[in-house]
């Protein structure tokens, strides 16, 4: 990943992962479901990997509609 | 062959079942939510598809809350195991599978039962008389699976509302025919097999929760089975939200492509037309049963259905399921599994002869079957 274009917000499962980057491309927003490095004390992470620019509404559109963001890298 | 034992597995399966199949076993068998490779990705996918699909057919919000199992009974052993606490008093109905008793008794809980060969209006009253102030969950099938009885699991699903129970359904012979609505129906737990009338493979079932477990309601359910899942792996305890608390090991991706295929056939098709043409297969076997000697139709008022039960006179249902095995008919004889509903409906010591209908059968088959059975019991074999 490029961490100078795209940015990460990571979630607790799969099934998260998979239905945040449906919404948000539902939403206009292009968006993959990835595994991600292991999270801080707890392995094995997932998340939706989008470009940098859509963070803030992404992030904003997932919490609206009760996604359990974990963190955004 | 002539196949008539659609309640125990659908046969055949329609051509866009065994592709998805292939296809995922060929092109798309990762292990779902493990790795970020594109095989992995791809079957993670599938699952979210198909809990999509399973999701909006069966009226619940939450693709989140469809929780894959093996069949209906691991299905309904999560929900009833997953909710039950020491203590509680459990209702079910006088027609259920082993896949309810079993787990019930298993729990050590009180249960009782409520008769559904009773109308409606005096069924929910068996049922406001049986309750009791630890009485916490209703578990009952929809649809009989040995014969057209049902539960009317709108008006018990209401019951169960007012009375602050958790509704669970087994779908296991309903799903794929007849209409479901967890929310208007206020199903709690609605469990089904993937390889019956949704017409998916062996290896498969769900169970899907309501919209409301979500938050602490989810993570109060006992877990069935723990393990790995790829979600949080350096933590000992399992995940705390659905699916994945539920979902110990691998799943079983392609019989989950199998069954996403199955459901947009039966979605292709409609399930107004599968009915229907259940429905007339239905009455043209009980009207000509019912004329027919030496023959004893269980339930022969019931006008609509997809699964007739009858014996032959002085035969036991078994010598007679395998003359019919040898003139190419395939059914089932005993119990199935199904005490109780035998119990109810008298078929003595060796149970009965059962005929279950799918999509497949066609009226030809049907004329076909009521020939041999004729020369069957007119044959000195008997």
């Amino acid at each position: 990943m490029d961490k100078n274009k795209y940015a990460l917000i990571t979630l607790p499962t799969p099934t998260f992962a998979m239905a945040a980057a449906e919404l948000l491309s539902r939403k206009g927003i292009s968006a993959r479901a990835v595994k991600v490095d292991a999270l801080r004390g707890k392995g094995c992470g997932n998340g939706v990997e989008l470009e940098k620019r859509y963070l803030l509404s992404a992030r904003d559109i997932l919490t609206r509609n009760n996604f359990p963001i974990t963190e955004t890298v | 062959m002539i196949y008539f034992d659609n309640a125990a597995t659908t046969h055949p399966k329609p051509k866009a079942v065994y592709q998805a199949v292939s296809r995922c076993l060929e092109n798309g068998c990762g292990n779902p939510g493990r790795s970020g490779h594109a095989l992995s990705l791809a079957a993670s996918k599938t699952l979210y598809e198909c809990r999509c699909r399973l999701a909006e057919m069966f009226g619940c919000k939450s693709e989140s809350n469809v929780v894959f199992t093996l069949n209906t009974t691991y299905a309904l052993n999560m929900a009833i195991k997953g909710i039950q606490r020491r203590g509680d008093h459990i209702l079910i109905s006088n027609i259920e599978h082993n896949s309810v008793l079993r787990p019930i008794v298993a729990t050590g809980c009180d249960y009782s039962l409520f008769d559904s060969q009773k109308g409606c209006e005096e069924l929910m009253l068996d049922i406001k008389r049986k309750l009791t102030p630890r009485s916490k969950i209703l578990v009952c099938n929809h649809q009989s699976n040995i014969s057209p009885l049902q539960n009317p699991i709108g008006a018990i699903g209401r019951l169960c509302r007012e009375n602050r129970l958790f509704f669970i359904v087994d779908a296991a012979q309903s799903a794929g025919i007849l209409p479901i609505n967890m929310e208007n129906m206020s199903i709690d737990a609605l469990c089904l097999a993937g390889h019956k009338s949704l017409y998916g493979i062996q290896g498969v079932g769900a169970v899907i929760f309501s919209d409301g477990f979500r938050g602490e309601l989810a993570r109060n359910l006992h877990t069935f089975a723990e393990g790995g899942n790829g979600v949080n792996s350096l933590e000992e305890a399992m995940p705390c939200f659905l699916p994945e608390r539920l979902e110990a090991g691998t799943l079983p991706t392609p019989a989950i492509a199998g069954l996403l295929a199955g459901i947009k056939e039966v979605n292709r098709v409609g399930l107004p037309q599968i009915s229907s043409h259940l429905q007339s297969l239905y009455r043209h076997l009980r009207q000509e049963l019912l004329n027919m000697e030496k023959i004893t139709l269980y339930c022969p008022d019931m006008k609509t259905g997809h699964t007739l039960l009858f014996n032959v006179k002085d035969v036991s249902p078994f010598a007679a399921a395998d003359l019919l095995d040898g003139n190419g008919v395939a059914l089932r004889a005993g119990f199935h599994c199904a005490p109780n509903a035998h119990k109810i409906l008298n078929t003595g010591e060796q149970g009965a002869l059962r005929i279950s209908l799918g999509a497949f059968n066609t009226l030809e088959e049907t004329d076909r079957f009521l020939d041999i059975l004729a020369k069957i019991i007119k044959s000195p074999m008997l």
